[in-house]
C-alpha cells in the first residue's frame, strides 16, 4: 500500500509554505503524514535540522498527545506547541492524516503564527484532499 | 493533661491569628472603582496577553470593546486617548485582515500597550516624557501604515500599469513634517504633531472601514 | 503506507521491529547503526527509559540508493516490547510497510513470544492490515546464549510456535554478535520494496 503526490501538488504545497510562512520569518516548516514520512519541507536557508528524525518524533509526539486527549475525554487538543528559549515548535493537523510542523523564533508571536497556519491549513486541505490514496 | 490541651489550643489560636488575624497593614477589600487596588487596564492587559496565544474574532471584539470603554473614560487625557486610539485602529485592521495583516501590526500592539502601561503606572513621569513615548509609538504606527499602503500599491501595480497611491495617505504625508519618523525632537511644535497624528489615525480608520465595508459587501453576495 | 514523492522521485518506506520486551529489537538497530556508521550518515534516535529500555521507539533512517529511478529511503523503527506500552506500539505501527518480528530464543520467553505475535496481529487489524499479507520476516534472536549454557528453544520449536501458519521467511540470529542481523534487514527491505513495486513503475 502506498500513496503518491504529483509534481504539481507538491510544487503548490511548497509555494504555499514559502509564501505564507518562510517569507514571514519562520525558520523551518515541514508537512508530514502520521507515519512520520516527510511530504514537503522548506526552511529559511539558515537552519539545518535533522528533519527526518524530527518528523518521526513529531508524528510519535502528536500521536501520543492525541491518545492522551482521548483518555481525558477530549477529541484532540487544539494547541500543541513547545516553547524553547530561542526556538519554538508548533503542530497543526491537516485533514486527518497530516501534520504541519513549524519551527520559529521569538520574533513571531504564537497568536500571529496560528493565524497564518490556519490560512496554510485551509489552502493545503484543498490540495491534499484531492490526491489518490490506495 | 489540661496544660497540654491548653498548649495545643494556644498553638492553634496563634496559627489562626497568623493566618487570619486583623492587621493595620491589611489592604481594604477593593471595591470596583476603589483606586487602592483597582487597575483600570487590567482587562485590556489580559486581552493583549491572550492575543499572544490566540487571535480570533472573539478576542478582537473584546479588545475593541474594551478600548471603546477606556477611550470614553480617558477622553480628557489626550496622551492616553491617543495610545488607545492607536490600539483601536490596530484592532480593527487585524480583525479585517486576520492572517493577511502586516506582521508588524501584532508587534506594535504589544509595544504600544507596554508603553501605555508605563505612562499609566509611573508616578513621576513628566508630560514631556509621556509625549516622547507616545511619539515613539506613533512613528512605528506611521511606518506600519506606510508599509501597508505600499503593500496595497504594489499589489495594485501588479493589476494595473498606471497607479495612483491612495490620496488620503499621500495627503497626510505632506501635512506632517518629517519629525515623527526622525528620532530627534528639535524644530517642531508638540501640540501640532499630536493633532496631525490624530488626523492620521482618523484617516487610517476611515480607509480601513471603507475596505471592510467592501469586503462585507462581497461576502453578502 | 509508503510515501512516494513524484517531484523528488523518492520513496519512503517504514519497517518496524516488533517483539517481546528485551528480545533484541533495539540491539538489531544498534548493530546495523554501528556496522554501517560511515554509510548511514544519519544519527540513530532512541527514546529510552533510565533502565535503557525502549520507552517510545528507536529510529534509524537511511538511503539505499536508486531503484527503478526512485531514491529509496528506509526508516527502521523499533517498538517498546513491554506489555504496558501497547498504546505506544500501536502509534509506531501506524503506516508500517514491513515488519521484523524479533522473537527471544530463551526457553523462559516462549509464552511471551506467542503473546507478542498475537498482539502484533491485533494491532495490525486495528489498521485494517493483515499479518499474513504484510511483508514479514521472523528472527529467532539470542542463539549465542546456547554457547553459554542457557536453555534456548530450537529452530523447529520456534517455527511451530510462531510460523506454522504464516510461513514467513525466518532466521536464527544473534543481534549482539551480528549473526544474520544484516540478512534479516536485507530480506525485509527486499520484500517491502517488492510489495510496492507496482507503484514504482
Amino acid at each position: 500500500m502506498s500513496y503518491t503526490l504529483s509534481h504539481e501538488q507538491l510544487s503548490e504545497i511548497e509555494e504555499i509554505l514559502q509564501h505564507n510562512l518562510i517569507d514571514l520569518g519562520v525558520h523551518c516548516v515541514f508537512l508530514i503524514d502520521m507515519a512520520g514520512n516527510i511530504i514537503a519541507n522548506h526552511d529559511n536557508g539558515e537552519s539545518s535540522h535533522d528533519i527526518y528524525s524530527l518528523a518521526a518524533l513529531a508524528a510519535g509526539n502528536f500521536g501520543a498527545v492525541t491518545a492522551m486527549a482521548k483518555i481525558i475525554g477530549e477529541g484532540e487538543f487544539s494547541l500543541l506547541f513547545h516553547k524553547g528559549e530561542k526556538e519554538n515548535i508548533h503542530f497543526s493537523k491537516i485533514l486527518s492524516d497530516y501534520l504541519l510542523i513549524t519551527i520559529f523564533g521569538n520574533d513571531i508571536s504564537l497568536g500571529f503564527l496560528r493565524l497564518k497556519v490556519a490560512d496554510v491549513v485551509e489552502k493545503t486541505n484543498k490540495i491534499l484532499g484531492s490526491f489518490d490514496a490506495e | 493533661m489540661v496544660s497540654e490541651k491548653d498548649n495545643l489550643n494556644i498553638q492553634v489560636e496563634n496559627r489562626l491569628e497568623d493566618l487570619f488575624g486583623e492587621s493595620e497593614t491589611d489592604s481594604p477589600v477593593a471595591a470596583e472603582g476603589d483606586d487602592l487596588e483597582y487597575y483600570p487596564f487590567r482587562i485590556l492587559k489580559s486581552i493583549v496577553l491572550s492575543m499572544d496565544w490566540e487571535i480570533n474574532d472573539d478576542v478582537l471584539n473584546k479588545f475593541i470593546e474594551q478600548l471603546d470603554r477606556l477611550k470614553d473614560t480617558y477622553k480628557e487625557d489626550k496622551i492616553l486617548l491617543l495610545f488607545l486610539q492607536i490600539l483601536h485602529s490596530l484592532g480593527i485592521y487585524i480583525k479585517a485582515k486576520k492572517g493577511g495583516a502586516h506582521p508588524n501590526a501584532f508587534k506594535i500592539i504589544n509595544s504600544v500597550f507596554t508603553r501605555l502601561e508605563k505612562v499609566v503606572l509611573s508616578k513621576n513621569l513628566s508630560e514631556a516624557a509621556k509625549k516622547k513615548m507616545l511619539f515613539l509609538e506613533l512613528s512605528k504606527f506611521k511606518e506600519l501604515r506606510g508599509a501597508i499602503a505600499q503593500g496595497k500599491i504594489d499589489s495594485e501595480k501588479k493589476k494595473m500599469p498606471a497607479v495612483k497611491p491612495a490620496p488620503a495617505m499621500v495627503h497626510k504625508e505632506e501635512e506632517v513634517p518629517g519629525g515623527l519618523i526622525a528620532s530627534g525632537t528639535q524644530g517642531y511644535n508638540g501640540k501640532e504633531i499630536i493633532i496631525n497624528a490624530v488626523e492620521d489615525i482618523k484617516n487610517l480608520i476611515r480607509v480601513e472601514f471603507a475596505a471592510l465595508r467592501e469586503e462585507l459587501k462581497l461576502l453578502k453576495r | 503506507m509508503a510515501f512516494i514523492n513524484m517531484k523528488k522521485k523518492e520513496v519512503q518506506v517504514k519497517v518496524v521491529y516488533y517483539g517481546p520486551g528485551r528480545g533484541g529489537k533495539t540491539s538489531n538497530l544498534e548493530y546495523i547503526y554501528k556496522k554501517f556508521r560511515e554509510r548511514i550518515q544519519t544519527e540513530m534516535i532512541t527514546v529510552k527509559t533510565h533502565g535503557d529500555r525502549t520507552l517510545f521507539f528507536d529510529f534509524l533512517p537511511f538511503d539505499i540508493g536508486k531503484i527503478n529511478g526512485y531514491d529509496v529511503k528506509i526508516q527502521l523503527y523499533t517498538v517498546p516490547g513491554q506489555v504496558k506500552y501497547n498504546a505506544t506500539r500501536r502509534l509506531v505501527l501506524r503506516g508500517v510497510d514491513g515488519i521484523v518480528f524479533v522473537a527471544d530464543s530463551m526457553v523462559i520467553r516462549k509464552d511471551k513470544n506467542i503473546l507478542s505475535i498475537k498482539n502484533l496481529e491485533e494491532n495490525l487489524t486495528d489498521y485494517k492490515k493483515s499479518i499474513s499479507k504484510i511483508p514479514l520476516v521472523i528472527q529467532y534472536n539470542k542463539i549465542d546464549l546456547a554457547e553459554q549454557g542457557i536453555p534456548v528453544l530450537s529452530f523447529e520449536e520456534m517455527e511451530k510456535d510462531l510460523n506454522s501458519v504464516l510461513k514467513a521467511p525466518s532466521f536464527s540470529a544473534s543481534a549482539i554478535t551480528g549473526v544474520n542481523v544484516v540478512q534479516t534487514m536485507k530480506k525485509i527491505i527486499a520484500m517491502t520494496i517488492a510489495s510496492i513495486k507496482q507503484e514504482l513503475k
